[in-house]
């Protein structure tokens, strides 16, 4: 299979790097830009092309997030993988990576959906990956497992509302037709971001599985705010348990946090192969 | 001719007598049926008699992987008023498990402030250790969260949501993940285990 995708240059898009200066202090993002008109026409496939991974490293700053008995913390452990993801992603052809923070500051959770929402320039990346790490108050749970969006919830508003914008910018100039329209279409496209979200749910998963000598605790579903502000497919996976003696001990080797990036990025690949090869599909049958 | 015009005009009157009253007729029963009940109890529901009796309820805690809620039998009495049920059924969870093999949810020290009804949401206000005591991770909050949600809504046929307060306050979560900003209706995906993983013999390929 040759990948078009090859051709396109690599490029990383970060907030700025507030490290060093105030640690607790929300980081100055640049303004969010107006949502631009969407770029060429419908039958386009490079405007369904997966190009942008939105990597959210969990907690950060003043929220520790879980801390196990050693000492160990889940913002510093998360933070960690999701820049080695970064390093795998960002050095694959036709990716762009944006992280929601890129050293220990805090960041509400609504600024999370909203970078991931305009991580395309001004439109919402093409998958969200939050990292975290488990906790619970018995110290014999472990495991690691990935969540993706109960499919019987509504979306945010925040969510629904980045959709209609975009729908707005497809021409439709009938103001009735548009808001008839439009929960129908929000409707379809969060039904296909969920079933997409299972897909790279059970794909990382079983990456997961196939490197980490800890236990399997399978894929579930849940209402987790960062889940429901993006509109785009979206998981969320907790790695291990830092409140697990055992685990807090291999959460602290970079061994383990290499093999998670790894885990996840080779699900991200091919989650990526089997989007673009859709696309492709999509463009043919299209074109005249 | 001026006789089958009177006819005509006649048939005429009568055709709009009968559409008037029809429509009459109509907007009566639509008025009854479907605005009278909102009218006359505005956000309440019809009385549903309860009866002071001990029933055998579930009481759901974690099994020991923390992978799913399992049910604990307990005898409660209940059938005073749905928000006296619910703290009855809370004081047991706050008990947490007797078999050694469950685990509790909540962490220690929690108390239930008050229980109150907003028409069928169950709104249970706690203290701060819900939240100061949590010991973050997805994990822990979605099986507090889900053993209080399961067990009060599965157990009250009158609640379809459970709305968590801390200190009366709206919370945006519990430790970071889990929404805590609109009612929870009953999880029945979390009494089940998880599903296990097939995505390379998945015949999904694009």
């Amino acid at each position: 299979v040759v990948d078009v995708a090859s051709a396109t240059p690599v490029e990383v898009i970060e907030p700025p790097d507030t490290s060093g200066i105030t640690p607790d202090f929300p980081p100055d993002y640049p303004a969010l830009p107006d949502l631009p008109s969407l770029p060429g026409s419908v039958s386009d496939p490079e405007k369904f092309r997966f190009t942008v991974v939105v990597i959210d490293a969990g907690h950060g700053g003043k929220d520790r997030g879980a801390c196990g008995r050693g000492g160990l913390c889940e913002k510093d452990v998360v933070l960690e993988i999701a820049l080695g993801l970064k390093k795998l992603l960002a050095k694959r052809p036709g990716i762009k990576v944006v992280l929601t923070r890129t050293s220990d500051y805090f960041v509400p959770l609504k600024e999370r959906t909203a970078i991931a929402n305009h991580a395309n320039n001004g439109l919402p990346g093409d998958v969200f990956i939050s990292i975290h790490t488990n906790a619970h108050k018995s110290q014999k749970v472990g495991g690691f497992e990935c969540f993706y969006i109960s499919d019987a919830i509504d979306p945010d508003a925040e969510a629904t509302a980045v959709f209609e914008n975009a729908v707005i910018n497809l021409e439709v100039d009938d103001e009735a037709t548009r808001s008839a329209l439009t929960p129908i279409l929000w409707d379809l496209q969060f039904t296909e971001f969920v079933s997409q979200s299972s897909e790279l749910a059970a794909l990382t998963q079983q990456e997961l599985a196939d490197r980490l000598n800890t236990r399997d605790r399978g894929v579930r579903q849940a209402q987790f705010i960062v889940l429901a502000g993006v509109a785009m497919p979206s998981i969320l996976i907790e790695v291990g348990f830092i409140s697990n003696r055992i685990e807090e001990s291999k959460l602290k080797t970079a061994d383990f946090r290499g093999k998670c990036a790894e885990a996840i990025a080779e699900a991200v690949l091919v989650f990526k192969r089997r989007r673009d090869e859709m696309s492709r599909t999509m463009g043919r049958k299209t074109q005249p | 001719v001026i006789r089958q015009r009177s006819v005509k005009i006649a048939l005429v009157a009568a055709w709009a007598v009968a559409v008037v009253l029809l429509v009459g007729v109509g907007l009566k029963l639509f008025n009854e049926l479907v605005l009278t009940p909102d009218r006359i109890a505005p956000g309440t529901r019809p009385v549903v008699s309860r009866e002071r009796e001990k029933r055998k309820i579930d009481i759901f805690f974690a099994d020991e992987n923390a992978s799913m809620l399992v049910a604990e039998k307990r005898s409660i009495m209940l059938g005073a008023a749905i928000p006296a049920d619910a703290k009855a059924l809370v004081a047991e969870i706050i008990k947490g498990p007797e078999s050694d093999t469950l685990l509790s949810t909540l962490p220690g020290g929690v108390r239930l402030l008050a229980a109150y009804e907003v028409g069928d949401t169950l709104v249970l206000d706690f203290s701060n250790e819900l939240q100061t005591n949590h010991s973050g991770g997805s994990t822990g909050e979605l099986f507090a969260v889900y053993s209080i949600v399961n067990t009060v809504a599965l157990s009250l046929d009158e609640v379809a949501g459970v709305r968590i307060l801390v200190e009366g306050m709206e919370v945006e979560t519990l430790a970071g993940h889990l929404d805590l900003t609109r009612p929870l209706s009953i999880d029945l995906k979390l009494l089940e285990r998880p599903r296990r993983q097939t995505a390379r013999s998945s015949d999904y390929a694009g």
